[in-house]
């Protein structure tokens, strides 16, 4: 039951992240694209890391797992508003040229 | 060398997204680029968690850990100076 569970998080988690380089590839505008890194973050680190607290439980793979996972999400989150400003801002000046 | 398990076949598996990112990032307009350099150090890390998990190595798990910490200074750096200077 627990290897059954690992095999469909981690499947969960590297499908996310093929739809998330499909995306990438496919995607025109720049914001669109900027979806891909952050659905891909959220959802595959999610599946990941509880593919490993499965594998695991208690010990001290899981805590860093779920301490990469946070660190993952907040930083993701901080970085994509970052570079969506910074495309807002780039595309703004274009404009006003 | 680590017989094959489900963390090693994950990590062989994220290698096409990672090479798809890397791609995206090698040419293009900057906008395209900087997106492609995100996604491609968020599959870094889950490439990084699930090789150490697949060599059976838990003290590798501070690679990907440090990796999150550091690629968030530098990819803000990057944009700032996108924004203002480039």
């Amino acid at each position: 039951m627990t290897a059954a569970l690992i095999d469909v998080f981690l499947a969960l988690g590297v499908a996310v992240s093929w739809l998330g380089a499909a995306a990438l590839l496919r995607t025109n505008s720049p914001f669109d694209r900027l979806h891909a890194p952050g659905y891909v973050t959220v959802v595959a680190g999610f599946c990941i890391a509880v593919a490993v607290i499965v594998s695991d439980p208690l010990s001290a793979q899981a805590l860093k797992a779920v301490v990469i996972y946070i660190a993952l999400v907040s930083t993701s989150a901080l970085l994509t508003h970052a570079i969506a400003r910074m495309l807002y801002i780039r595309a703004e000046s274009r404009d006003a040229r | 060398m680590a017989s094959l398990n489900p963390f090693l076949i994950a990590a062989i598996a994220l290698i096409p997204p990672f090479a798809c990112a890397v791609l995206v990032a090698s040419y293009g307009p900057v906008s395209r680029r900087v997106v492609a350099v995100q996604f491609g150090t968020t599959m870094t890390v889950f490439l990084l968690m699930l090789l150490s998990l697949a060599m059976r190595q838990p003290s590798f798990l501070d690679l990907p850990l440090t990796m999150v910490l550091i690629s968030y200074p530098g990819t803000m750096i990057y944009t700032h100076f996108l924004e203002r200077w480039l």
